[in-house]
């Protein structure tokens, strides 16, 4: 338990910690979150946090939310959309993928799917790099991607990318509709 | 078609053409290696393309160059970097041991037999060294297969291929083994030797090890199959839920609700903000504290503080109003005093004033006057009087200097 301070700052402002990460820094936090896991979950529980984890990476939630319902459910649509829209730039789109804004920005050009959708990510944001841009930002402040190579404006996606993913994978669909919707 | 008479012949046209071959090796993927720039890599000799071609070590097609299969097959092998996992190899390679066994068994002369043994142990040793190659080739290309290939579908063909090779290499491995411990025994028991019985223990050894490969191959093969499948499944699931979401019924057909419900990460929250409140000894005594406050004092002189600054002017302030004072001018009065002749007491008090005037105001500007303009009047030495005054309702006597212009 040598980084309570560093750790609890990152995660009460609702980042992630990977295990992937490309600060040497953020590694050595969760390599000794991985260590202590009992010591901390206890420790953070006394200032109403719960450590979290899952494959490959550490969050912080709590036992009583604060943000109400309508909250939590925006949140969880807008990220619904965010990965409909990065699926589409690539399929592949998950925990080691590289992608520099520019790359969304080229896609989404020759691409009327995802111009559409990309059109539609942010109110008011019409511009294609703006878009691009945005997203990049929502990704790196959560702890989804990091920067790799400031000179290319590269990023690679964090292992924490899993848990949205797994999140998206737990939400179950009514069986009357599944039929309906379309491949 | 030319054929090589020696292997020295074929080392020699090889070494010579090293360049070129090393080139079209490293571009053996491209499919397009232009004549002219394989010219330029035989120092601009078209003859010995010409030989090469003859030699079939390269192939002609419309203007474009490429490696012959088999020297193309043969360099992948032995470099290993072969896509292509050559099964088929070691199911010849049995079917030429059962062969040599055979005819070791039927043949009656010594010396041919002994070459029928050698060749069968030559055989077994070909076998072990093709299957642990084929083990390690399979391994490469599944985490090649996994890693490099963009497409989903293809993808997972190639792994369901890779699958199949994995099935036969570990088929072949039993089949070697069956003719070594029960298939052959009839010779294996009477031709066994030292030489041979060093080969059947260190090919089954070798066998052995590509089993135990093979099982973490197929288990690694299977988990990125489930990879796949994962993704796809996903995949196909956030369509799903972006489709409901655009339809507007999403809370209405997935439990997505109760799911907010349940968790409650710190992600979700509003950004917190935590107001601390400074220690005022920390103000006093240290040193950052005070770049701070200068930071705050920068702040509020650019106005960045928003709760000092005050509201707007309201109009009635902004209209122009004025009041009337009636006021004795003091130069008008000296100047009157400097054009008659009496002294400035009598003067100050018998002047008939415009505005309403009373003795302790005469006094005040008999005063003024008298220290206002020192250089325009002159006192008479020695002369005082005594004057009756009323100052505030009270009846008194002023005694005051007597006054005369200059």
């Amino acid at each position: 338990m040598q980084y309570t301070r560093e750790i609890f700052d990152t995660l009460s402002k609702g980042a992630f910690i990977s295990a992937d990460s490309t600060s040497q820094q953020m590694r050595r936090w969760y390599d000794d979150l991985d260590d202590s896991f009992q010591e901390y979950r206890a420790y953070y529980e006394g200032v109403g946090f719960i450590l979290e984890s899952g494959d490959g990476y550490f969050y912080f939630s709590r036992k009583e939310s604060k943000a109400d319902l309508q909250r939590k459910l925006e949140a969880l649509l807008r990220w619904i959309d965010y990965i409909d829209f990065l699926k589409t730039f690539n399929s592949t789109f998950g925990p080691g993928f590289e992608f520099t804004p520019s790359d969304i920005v080229i896609a989404i050009s020759g691409d009327v799917e995802l111009k559409d959708k990309a059109g539609k990510l942010f109110p008011g944001v019409k511009n294609f790099s703006d878009v691009a841009e945005k997203l990049t930002r929502e990704l790196e402040g959560i702890g989804f991607a990091e920067m790799l190579n400031e000179l290319e404006g590269s990023y690679r996606v964090t292992a924490a990318f899993h848990y949205i993913e797994e999140m998206m994978d737990i939400i179950a669909v009514s069986e009357e509709v599944k039929d309906e919707i379309p491949e | 078609m030319k054929q090589f008479r020696s292997i020295e012949e074929l080392l020699k046209v090889l070494a010579r053409e090293k360049e070129l071959l090393k080139e079209m090796f490293a571009k053996r993927k491209s499919l397009s290696f232009r004549r002219d720039l394989a010219e330029d890599l035989v120092d601009g000799d078209a003859r010995r393309l010409d030989l090469l071609l003859e030699y079939g070590v390269l192939r002609q097609n419309a203007g474009f160059l490429e490696l012959e299969e088999s020297y193309l097959r043969f360099f992948e092998e032995v470099l290993q970097v072969n896509e292509e996992i050559a099964i088929s190899s070691v199911k010849d390679y049995i079917d030429t041991l059962n062969q040599h066994i055979d005819y070791w068994l039927k043949e009656t002369n010594p010396r041919r037999k002994l070459s029928y043994h050698r060749a069968v142990v030559r055989t077994l040793y070909n076998i072990a060294g093709a299957v642990l190659r084929s083990t390690v080739d399979l391994k490469r290309n599944v985490d090649t297969v996994y890693k490099n290939e963009p497409n989903y579908l293809i993808k997972k063909e190639k792994l369901v291929h890779l699958d199949q090779k994995h099935d036969i290499i570990k088929a072949l491995i039993v089949e070697c083994e069956r003719v070594m411990v029960d298939g052959q025994k009839a010779f294996f028991s009477s031709a066994m030797d030292g030489v041979l019985r060093q080969a059947v223990g260190e090919v089954r050894l070798s066998l052995n090890d590509a089993y135990h490969s093979l099982i973490e191959i197929n288990r690694q093969i299977l988990e990125y199959l489930n990879l796949i499948e994962y993704q796809n499944r996903l995949l196909q699931k956030i369509r799903t839920l972006k489709y409901l979401r655009d339809q507007l019924t999403i809370t209405e057909y997935t439990d997505i609700r109760r799911r907010a419900l349940m968790e409650s990460p710190v992600w979700m929250d509003p950004l917190p903000r935590y107001r601390l409140k400074l220690s005022l000894d920390s103000l006093l005594n240290d040193e950052d504290a005070l770049s701070v406050l200068r930071n705050v004092v920068q702040k509020g002189k650019t106005g960045a503080i928003g709760r000092e600054t005050a509201g707007a002017i309201g109009p009635e302030f902004l209209e122009t109003a004025s009041r009337k004072v009636e006021m004795v001018d003091q130069q008008e009065m000296y100047n009157l005093f400097r054009a008659q002749g009496k002294d400035l007491f009598s003067f100050v008090t018998d002047f008939e004033y415009k505005v309403p005037m009373d003795d302790a105001q005469k006094l005040v500007l008999f005063c003024q006057l008298a220290t206002l303009y020192p250089d325009g009047i002159q006192l008479e030495s020695g002369g005082k009087e005594h004057s009756s005054m009323t100052i505030h309702e009270k009846t008194c006597i002023v005694e005051h200097p007597i006054i005369y212009p200059q």
